[in-house]
């Protein structure tokens, strides 16, 4: 009907399309392809450790934050993609280990794959880059007999009590506070509220009886709103955030509720406001991972892999750290030496690091 | 006497506050074409809605052939063979004539998956369309696409395809040009000539005459009277529906003595989306210019470049010999040029909104202070117009829809009078509008030509026309096709409008 | 016709610079996994056009997606056969569409309101019924439905038995067929002229002897049908459906597909082939931002402002043709 118009409308949208940032690189450099399990700070972090070691190496990074959290169904294409690409080599963190674990063993057979921050290891990857995440929620279990040495009241929170990382540092947590392997607990009601109902975990009540799933970062502000509320009053008590970004959102409610004095805060990963809390005396202390380390070596090794080189397979997990105000000395854990840095330290440490990769 | 083909008895209808029905009883025998007449609020439009099942009568009775009926919808009316076709036109105009034309009742094959049979209702439909006198090429034309009074015909054509047994139509000739009229009084007599009853609701008395066997009048919810055709004369029917005698229906006390200042001049306009012939015409203070032509001619769309609504693309508009630069509506109101438009419902009210809530729409700012509306000078303003110009409602906050079309019209004149006009552009100003209304918007038109304001007045009721304007402009297929002053004639001006020139 | 240049051009841009942006990008298994989401996503596309169409809206296709697939993984969890799971979760749907259709004709409720509700209701319905499930959970409980699973994932998905590779585009071709039924019903008989008319004026309907009430209800059981025969899809397809986020916001996709396609809001508008077009739009632009390796923080400004120049594209090729009619 408008043959001319119609010609000058499909040119200015390709024109448009070839225009935009991040054109399609012409390059023979080997294409390496890291997807996470969500878009966060901690995945950032990671970001900057696998563009690091991308030009370390020279290889071409596609680095992807989940845009739909924890959605396992939005990993895959992604995934079949790059596989499609043929790129040399895949890190994924895996959302959905039980039922994932068909899709990526199809994938392991085609391309170099390997897991890290939280495995499948059902599936033939080279590898897994993480800490142990049992282990290191039985470090947070001790901050927490530390801070309450007579026992009390704690609450956990975390994004997902259903993924593996999140399982097995809530496990490894109550484990530490029961003293025994795979607690239960006791269904009782609080000591000295009856209205709160939980479980006992030896000397330490927990709210609810088990740790508060939010599902998604932008509920984790009401729902520890909401136990505030209810612990309110209470001496002895514990807040504990086992995802990146619940001791921010603790630590900001706390502080509106004007509770900081009257609980005590113990976290998970390096977000930059937990940090600041522990410099400023309002958190206890942080297990961090070290997604740097995550993103450098996952790349490093499926680098090395892509030309031949299997010496950068990590066999061992990634030893977790524990940051607090004033730091410590070194003590080791069932063999692993675990680091007590110093928060001023560590936070000028990870700032360097950021600082040496342009994004 | 044969069983009448519809009975009513003492019908009676109440709405909250008002009682729209008080007891009305009318026959009409098969065959019989019945006008009902009366006035603003007299009742008829609730009496047709209650035979055509829309409304349920909360008394009296409703008799189709001898048979009691009650219907519970106009599903059931429909089926029954009783049609109403509205005032307002009652379409699905986004689909195709066709389509239309075999609503509800497709001719379909394939049991309940009702497949269409689009060869069948093809043929059917060019037959009638040929009844109402509309090109065949129409039937796979979209009904927006038609001008207003091929819709009308699509709708009688629609009408015609059922088994209708009486068909009530309520002002069906508002938009059809004088040669569409011509073709429905045909249908009229081929429907009488099939035994099909028609109730006939309409304004204009002269079509009264001309195509109807008797007049039931309605006044204020009862039957004020009724004529034999011998009887229907202009003047025993105003009787009846105003109950007095009107003295003059088209007043003219304002003297335009042709030589008034030019307030509004045009000089060579086109618009986007108009014919390539420019317009240059004027209007001068005090004068009522009438602008006749067919329906279809640009008059409407002319209006609308002057009120901001299509942009001026050439030529220049000038207001009292100051040029004036009309992008939006806005700017011409602001200048003080005012549009009664041709579908008060779509473009002149927003009609679920109270009647004070439109009078005051384009006057806020007059009524604002920076901390909202004055509620005490809105409540005065409201006051006034609906007091100066008799709108017939319960109070101000009446939702404006619910009105009758003669007092939503004076709506609209309230909502501009307001602002003190300098140029009112009127088009179809007494569309829908009843006898009694009409005679008092034709004296307020003509108060304010006394007063000085340049009144531009499009019609196509050539009474009206030759009634009140001073001077008559007639344009033809986008262009002006003549001037007339002094003698004005239905004659000269037809021939203006069909194209040919004046003598 | 006019309706559907639009979103014609936009597709031959977007594939011509897929296939130009890599040179995997324009080979078979590539095109025929875009295919297999623009099937997923013209499913549900369908029923949300055809709930523009007369004039209404359904905000809880994502919601009732999520439901239905978590509560396929729980029927089977709980020991209904596959085979018969697939039904029950389709009349679920229906009888999802049977409330929403109800409340909004009985209750003369707006649709936006209801579903929106609704939007509410289902996931949390979700929610209650399990968290996260998956095809390997089922099959760990019970082996025996090993088999019927994968023949359905076969059909349905067109996924290999045995390794769950992707060989051929089923959803693609299940979206035709069902396209086709609409088409059949939108164009060709007497009830897609009842929807177009409800659409555009719902008095000239009533007044017409149309039943409106019984046809909206109809067209709302519809859509929640397809959006939980959707559900069973993304079920089969996924490694797992969490109910948080299973078919989060697709209805905003749905409806995005359905006004792609030439369907006004306004309602009373809309064809078959339209929302077929208008619903592969989004899988191709998403397959191209894989390919071009966007980074993650540009990826939604790509998407969205490719949609919204295509929208913008297509209202002034309307324009003009509306001017030179």
């Amino acid at each position: 009907m408008f043959p001319a118009l119609r010609l000058s409308v499909v040119l200015g949208l390709a024109l448009v399309l070839a225009s935009l940032p991040a054109c399609s690189k012409k390059s023979e450099k080997i294409k390496i392809g890291v997807v996470t399990n969500c878009t966060a700070e901690f995945w950032s972090l990671a970001e900057a450790g696998a563009n690091k070691a991308a030009q370390e190496a020279d290889v071409e990074l596609q680095f992807r934050q989940l845009e739909k959290d924890f959605d396992a169904s939005a990993q895959m294409p992604i995934i079949d993609s790059w596989v499609k690409q043929g790129v040399g080599g895949i890190a994924v963190s895996v959302i959905d280990p039980k039922n994932q674990t068909e899709d990526l063993t199809r994938i392991a057979k085609k391309v170099p794959l390997i897991t890290m921050d939280n495995d499948a290891d059902q599936t033939g990857r080279l590898c897994y880059i993480g800490i142990d995440n049992y282990e290191a929620g039985k470090a947070v279990g001790r901050l927490v007999k530390k801070s309450l040495p007579k026992g009390g009241t704690v609450a956990i929170f975390i994004g997902s009590t259903k993924s593996a990382n999140g399982k097995a540092r809530t496990q490894g947590v109550l484990d530490e506070l029961a003293g025994q392997k795979d607690a239960t607990g006791t269904a009782a009601a609080h000591p000295t509220n009856a209205d709160l109902k939980g479980k006992q975990f030896g000397q330490f009540f927990l709210v609810d009886g088990e740790a508060k799933e939010d599902g998604s970062p932008n509920n984790a502000q009401p729902l520890a709103a909401a136990v505030l509320a209810r612990v309110k009053g209470l001496p002895d008590v514990c807040l504990v955030g086992l995802y990146a970004y619940n001791p921010p959102a603790i630590l900001e409610e706390a502080r509106s509720k004007s509770m900081l004095k009257d609980v005590k805060i113990i976290g998970f990963d390096e977000a930059w406001v937990t940090l600041k809390g522990i410099a400023d005396g309002e958190i206890v202390a942080t297990v961090v991972q070290d997604p740097f380390m995550y993103g450098y070596k996952s790349v490093e090794a499926l680098a090395a892999k892509a030309k031949g080189d299997d010496s950068k397979l990590v066999k061992e997990p990634i030893p977790y750290r524990v940051v607090t105000k004033d730091g410590g000395p070194d003590e080791t854990v069932n063999g692993m030496v675990v680091k007590f840095p110093k928060v001023a330290d560590f936070e000028a440490k990870l700032r360097a690091d950021l600082a040496s990769v342009k994004k | 006497m044969p069983t009448p083909r519809l009975q009513v008895t003492t019908a009676r209808k109440e709405f909250p506050g008002v009682i729209a029905l008080d007891g009305v009883s009318l026959t009409l025998a098969p065959g019989e074409v019945l006008a009902v007449v009366g006035e603003n609020g007299a009742g008829k439009s609730t009496l047709m809605k209650i035979v055509a099942g829309v409304y349920q009568a909360d008394a009296g009775e409703v008799l189709l052939d001898g048979q009691p009926i009650h219907f519970a919808g106009p599903g059931d009316a429909v089926a029954a063979g009783v049609i109403l076709i509205h005032q307002e036109l009652n379409l699905a105009e986004n689909l195709t004539v066709l389509d239309n034309l075999f609503l509800g009742r497709e001719v379909t094959t394939g049991g309940g998956l009702r497949v269409l049979n689009r060869r069948v209702m093809a043929e059917r439909a060019a037959e009638l369309l040929k009844r109402v006198g509309l090109p065949a090429d129409r039937i796979s034309a979209r009904v927006e696409s038609l001008p207003p009074g091929e819709k009308q015909l699509v709708e009688i054509a629609r009408a015609l395809g059922t088994d209708v047994r009486v068909l009530i139509m309520d002002e069906p000739t508002s938009s059809l040009t004088q040669r569409e009229t011509e073709t429905l009084y045909e249908v009229i007599a081929a429907l009488k000539a099939a035994n099909v009853s028609v109730l006939y609701i309409s304004h204009r008395l002269a079509e009264v005459k001309q195509c109807a066997d008797r007049v039931v009048v309605l006044r204020d919810g009862r039957n004020a009277g009724e004529l034999a055709k011998a009887d229907i004369t202009h003047d025993n029917l105003v009787r009846l529906m105003v109950g007095r005698d009107l003295k003059q229906f088209y007043p003219k006390t304002h003297k335009a003595t042709g030589d008034g200042k030019p307030v509004l001049t045009l000089q060579n306009v086109r618009y986007r989306g108009g014919p390539d012939i420019p317009a240059s015409f004027e209007v001068r203070a005090g004068e009522i210019l009438g602008m006749a032509g067919l329906v279809g001619a640009g008059r409407t769309e002319l209006s609308e470049a002057v009120f901001g609504v299509r942009p001026v693309t050439a030529g220049e508009i000038l207001l009292n010999g100051e040029p004036l630069r009309v992008g939006s509506p806005a700017d011409a109101i602001e200048a003080g040029v005012l549009l009664v438009p041709e579908d008060r419902r779509l473009h002149g009210l927003v009609l679920a909104e109270s009647v004070g809530f439109n009078i005051s729409l384009p006057n806020l700012a007059q009524i604002s202070s920076r901390f909202g509306v004055r509620r005490s000078e809105e409540a005065e303003l409201h006051k006034k117009w609906i007091e100066r110009l008799r709108v017939k409602t319960p109070s101000a906050a009446q939702p404006v829809g619910l009105l009758s079309g003669g007092n939503q019209q004076k709506v609209v004149y309230g909502k501009w009078l307001a602002r003190g006009p300098k140029v009112l552009i009127l088009d179809e100003p007494t569309r829908g509008v009843d006898v009694g209304a009409k005679a008092e918007i034709y004296a307020l038109i003509d108060e304010l030509a006394g007063n000085g304001v340049a009144v531009w007045m499009i019609t196509s009721d050539m009474e009206e026309l030759l009634g009140m304007s001073d001077r008559v402009v007639v344009m033809h297929e986008g262009r002006i096709a003549g001037e007339l002053r002094g003698g004005l004639t239905e004659e000269a001006v037809m021939r203006l409008a069909t194209g040919g020139t004046a003598t | 016709m006019t309706r559907i240049l639009g979103v014609l051009g936009l597709l031959v841009v977007l594939y011509t610079t897929l296939i130009t942006s890599h040179p995997k990008a324009g080979e078979p298994d590539n095109l025929i996994s875009v295919a297999n989401l623009q099937g997923r996503f013209g499913i549900i596309t369908l029923g949300a056009a055809l709930v523009i169409i007369v004039g209404g809206i359904d905000l809880s296709i994502g919601a009732v997606v999520g439901c239905s697939a978590v509560l396929f993984g729980v029927l089977m969890n709980k020991g209904v056969h596959p085979f018969a799971a697939v039904p029950i979760v389709i009349l679920f749907g229906a009888t999802v569409g049977l409330t929403n259709g109800s409340l909004i004709t009985r209750l003369k409720l707006q649709p936006f309101l209801v579903t929106l509700c609704g939007m509410f209701v289902f996931r949390g319905f979700a929610r209650l019924l399990g968290g996260t499930l998956g095809q390997a959970s089922v099959i760990e409980g019970h082996p025996e439905y090993k088999d019927p699973i994968r023949t359905l994932r076969h059909l349905l998905i067109g996924k290999d038995p045995i390794d769950g590779e992707l060989i051929f585009p089923a959803q693609f071709i299940l979206l035709i067929v069902l396209a086709g039924l609409v088409g059949f019903f939108l164009h060709r008989t007497a009830y897609g002229r009842y929807w177009y008319a409800i659409g555009h004026s719902e008095l000239a309907a009533k007044y017409a002897g149309v039943n409106v009430s019984r046809q909206r209800v109809v067209i709302y059981v519809v859509c929640s049908a397809l959006a939980a025969l959707t559900g069973v899809l993304l079920f089969l397809d996924a490694p797992s459906v969490q109910s948080d986020n299973a078919g989060f916001s697709w209805e905003l996709y749905a409806i995005l597909g359905a006004v792609l396609g030439g369907c006004s809001l306004r309602g009373g508008e809309g064809t078959a082939v339209g929302m077929v077009l208008g619903a592969m739009v989004l899988p191709v632009l998403e397959s191209l931002v894989n390919f071009r390796g966007d980074a993650s923080d540009v990826i939604p400004v790509v998407i969205g402002l490719t949609l919204l120049i295509g929208a913008i594209v297509d209202e002034l090729i309307r324009q003009r043709s509306r001017i030179h009619r």
